[in-house]
């Protein structure tokens, strides 16, 4: 049985520079599978300002930019986009109303977020048309659902939510995006239960456990992958005699179904400062962590053979 | 006016990061310790550079310092990973000179860890003995300092000292960094009682209590000027204020702030770390600049600089002719004018505290710096062992049999006299960052654009991140050259120790090139670990 080399990033919370670099990691890495976890959307909108003389005005990153020329504009652009946020230009009226207005709001997060995609998509299947590697892109818990329909078009990426896929050279991927309830209610996230029989449905599929990858957004309950600051009701921080509290928040059905199935490997994200490894029985679990927002591509290059993890470790790329 | 947005944020799982500005600053200020500096500066300065203006070595330092400031803060801005100069210079120059030069730090850390201890010991425990001893009237105490300032017992309490702090590593960070910022205030207290202290007293005052001291302690009367008799009986001149003196103090100037960039290598745990770096960093400069302006000048009027410079003679030329029974530090003199053993403990502790957290944070980044050569398998995986809480004992256990093993050289073989260099062997690695600073606009265009605002700054069209670089190599080119003009306080220069030296860092090289062959076969290739994607 042949080597398969995999690469496994996640959370680029619409980073365009680390989807970029992500379309380089079969050629560069040398991968035959290239994967990334989930939470492919972002997360913040940064207003340009129209203004009267046909100027622009913004607030990224602590500076405030007065643009007067179509350059210095398209650059902040890029800049805002390759840290994972939407630069959206509109006048100040209209400003006024997205505040006022959540539902218009939302409207224009999913807008935007397909418009990203809807590009990401384009440019994939532009670049990947003589590239070997498998490419696998999945929606994480953060990701709302209408970029599925948008990866659905892609013809050289592929979206593994809910599927058992044979990824090659005797090995099977189970992927799911979705992630036991967080304080914020994200569009994919779903009660314990749920979650456990939507991954437990998958499992008839699987020919070989013992060459299996559980692809789960989530990391396994009470690991080092899924230590996250405690919150209250009100989303505060929880501070303790000791300081800050951290909390295991990963899932207990992820962890459960581990323990019970014993895949060959976990990839799992999430938590962007949990980056590491963690070994329930013979499954080892890792989660690279995520620095989207510089531009940082993080992964894990991992090498299997036949019911064994030849090697692994962390990129920043 | 009514403030318009400035972003919209949808609901989303959040990205939290542990240490604030607060506790960066704390991190900071502990790990240049002014406590250390407080102690013994004087006395160096005294010895080393006659004739220098201690308040003008100060700004000096502190200027200069500005730039190693910019130099590491905005690069830790930039690129917020721990590591330090493993991550700078392993990402814009080549990752084995990231790997070597932060080895070579490390080397200076162990060996700083093991100095450290030792005066913890000899210049707080002992002195405090010693001035407890007088202030009660107990000559036992006095007695033991002398026993407790003994090279047998520094080492076994020195060598408690570091392992005790190997201990504390495994403890969850978040208890960590509350005992950091709890000890920080208290050490902070301390200081404040320290300056009171002098503050109250005057020459006239000082003379009579260190007198009669010295009377008890050793029978010598009038010990004040027998002091200054002794130091121009064996050649010691009254020193005239030199300019020349005070260039030469630079290393000095800039020692008593070596790092407050400490934060920099545990960079992945600092929140807003673009932010938050270089302004905590900034902040513990200005800290440093105003207690040292205020502690010394009080010193210096209290105790007398001829005096002080008479004590730094004799302890360079024949420390056996110093009249007492502890060592000439800033401590023995406090806890003599104190008064009383209440005042004298608050000091004490806060003496202590000062080098504890400081062994702490060495101790601290000296492990998150192996678990990132071991996460990148450039150390076998096995240092990347942690427990439960992610806290890497391994890696703590290796930090403390080194610090240990480097103790007992310094305490018992005349190995360190030949050998090791301190000021020179992470000076090296200082000033091979500069490269990473003036580079990394013109080598990484697209991680530059990501730096601090100000970083990005231009002065005469240059970007101030390069001006630092370049700044923070004029620093470090000072350091080295004054190195090896004085000797007496970097360490010894000699074809012993300049081998030593650069052994370090050509190890560093070959460690990297073989883990580099190993791994690659076995199908790991290093050089992707920092290969920067096309971001195109």
């Amino acid at each position: 049985m042949a080597r398969l080399r995999l690469f496994f990033g996640t959370d680029l919370h619409g980073s365009d520079r680390c989807f970029r670099k992500f379309l380089h990691t079969g050629k560069s890495y040398k991968v035959d599978v290239s994967v990334i976890g989930g939470d492919i959307t972002g997360k913040v909108i940064i207003p340009i300002a129209e203004k009267s003389d046909g100027s622009y005005q913004a607030h990224f990153l602590g500076t405030d930019y007065f643009l007067k020329t179509r350059d210095q504009l398209e650059e902040l652009e890029k800049k805002i986009r390759n840290t994972g946020y939407y630069p959206y230009r509109a006048g100040e009226q209209e400003f006024d109303e997205l505040a006022s207005d959540s539902s218009k709001m939302e409207a224009l997060f999913g807008r935007l977020m397909v418009e990203r995609m809807t590009e990401w998509v384009s440019i994939a299947d532009e670049r990947l048309k003589d590239d070997k590697t498998k490419y696998y892109v999945q929606p994480g818990n953060d990701d709302p659902f209408v970029v599925d329909a948008v990866l659905q078009r892609s013809e050289r990426i592929t979206n593994p939510e809910g599927k058992v896929i044979d990824i090659g050279q005797g090995f099977e991927m189970a992927s799911s995006g979705f992630a036991n309830v967080t304080p914020w209610n994200c569009p994919r996230d779903i009660p314990e239960e749920e979650l456990e029989s939507k991954i437990e449905s998958m499992m008839s599929q699987v020919r070989n456990m013992g060459n299996c990858i559980f692809n789960l957004h989530c990391p396994p309950f009470d690991t080092l992958l899924d230590k996250a600051p405690k919150l209250d009701k009100d989303l505060r921080l929880q501070m303790g005699l000791a300081g800050q509290e951290l909390v295991s928040v990963g899932s207990t059905a992820v962890r459960k179904l581990i323990e019970k199935h014993q895949p060959l490997v976990g990839l799992h994200g999430h938590i962007h400062e949990s980056k590491g490894v963690a070994n329930i029985g013979r499954t080892l679990c890792i989660n690279p962590g995520s620095e989207y927002s510089e531009g940082i591509l993080r992964g894990s290059l991992i090498q299997l053979k036949e019911g064994k993890v030849e090697s692994y470790y962390f990129l920043s790329g | 006016m009514e403030e318009k947005p400035k972003l919209f944020v949808r609901k989303t799982s959040g990205l939290i990061r542990e240490f604030g500005l607060l506790s960066t600053f704390a991190f900071d200020v502990i790990s240049y310790s002014v406590g250390i500096c407080v102690l013994v500066s004087p006395l160096f300065v005294g010895g080393l550079f006659p004739g220098a203006s201690f308040i003008q070595m100060i700004f000096l330092g502190a200027i200069l310092t500005v730039f190693n400031v910019g130099t590491y803060g905005w690069l830790a801005g930039t690129m917020p990973r721990s590591g330090g100069e493993y991550v700078y210079n392993g990402r814009v120059l080549h990752p084995a000179i990231g790997f070597m030069s932060n080895w070579g730090f490390a080397w200076s850390q162990f060996l700083g860890i093991a100095i450290y201890a030792s005066w913890a010991v000899n210049y707080v425990v002992a002195t405090t003995l010693a001035t407890a001893g007088y202030v009660l009237d107990t000559p036992w105490a006095v007695a033991l300092s002398e026993t407790v300032a003994s090279p047998t017992a520094t080492w076994a309490l020195g060598t408690l000292i570091v392992w005790t702090i190997a201990l504390l590593q495994l403890a969850p960070v978040r208890w960590l960094k509350q005992f950091l910022n709890v000890g920080y205030l208290i050490a902070t207290i301390g200081s404040v009682v320290i300056i009171v202290v002098f503050a109250m007293h005057s020459r006239e005052s000082f003379v009579p209590i260190f007198n009669d001291f010295v009377l008890k302690a050793k029978g010598i009367p009038d010990a004040y000027n027998y002091v200054l008799s002794t130091a121009l009986a064996q050649g010691f001149t009254i020193p005239e204020p030199s300019a020349y003196m005070t260039l030469l103090s630079i290393p000095m100037g800039y020692w008593i702030f070596i790092g407050l960039t400490y934060s920099t290598y545990i960079g992945a745990e600092v929140k807003e770390p673009s932010k938050v770096q270089p302004l905590a960093i900034f902040f513990s400069l200005v800290f440093g600049v105003i207690f040292y302006v205020f502690t010394f000048g009080l010193y210096y009027e209290v105790v007398g600089s001829q005096f002080n410079d008479a004590l730094g003679f004799l302890n360079l030329a024949n420390p056996e002719a110093i009249p007492l029974p502890v060592p000439p530090v800033v401590s023995t003199f406090s806890g003599l004018l104190a008064g009383n053993v209440v005042t004298i403990a608050v000091m004490s502790v806060s003496y202590f505290l000062w080098i504890y957290l400081l062994l702490i944070c060495m101790t601290t980044i000296c492990v998150r710096m192996i678990f990132s050569w071991s996460f990148d398998r450039i150390m076998p995986a096995k240092l990347t062992t942690v427990t439960r809480y992610g806290t890497p004992w391994v890696a703590a256990i290796i930090t403390a049999i080194a610090s240990s093993i480097l103790m007992t050289l310094w305490m018992f073989t005349p190995y360190f006299q030949y050998v090791t260099n301190y000021i020179v062997i992470f000076s090296i690695a200082f000033w091979i960052t500069s490269w990473a600073a003036i580079l990394l606009p013109f080598r990484k265009k697209e991680l530059f654009e990501l730096a601090p605002p100000m970083a990005k700054k231009k002065i005469a069209g240059v970007p101030l991140m390069v001006i630092a670089g370049i700044g923070n190599m004029v620093l470090f080119s000072l350091i080295l050259y004054s190195s090896f003009m004085l000797p007496a306080f970097s360490g010894p220069v000699g074809v012993g120790a300049i081998s030593f030296v650069v052994g370090i860092y050509l190890s560093g090289i070959i460690i990297f090139y073989i883990a580099r062959a190993i791994r690659r076969s076995r199908g790991i290739d290093l050089d992707m670990i920092y290969t920067e994607l096309p971001p195109e």
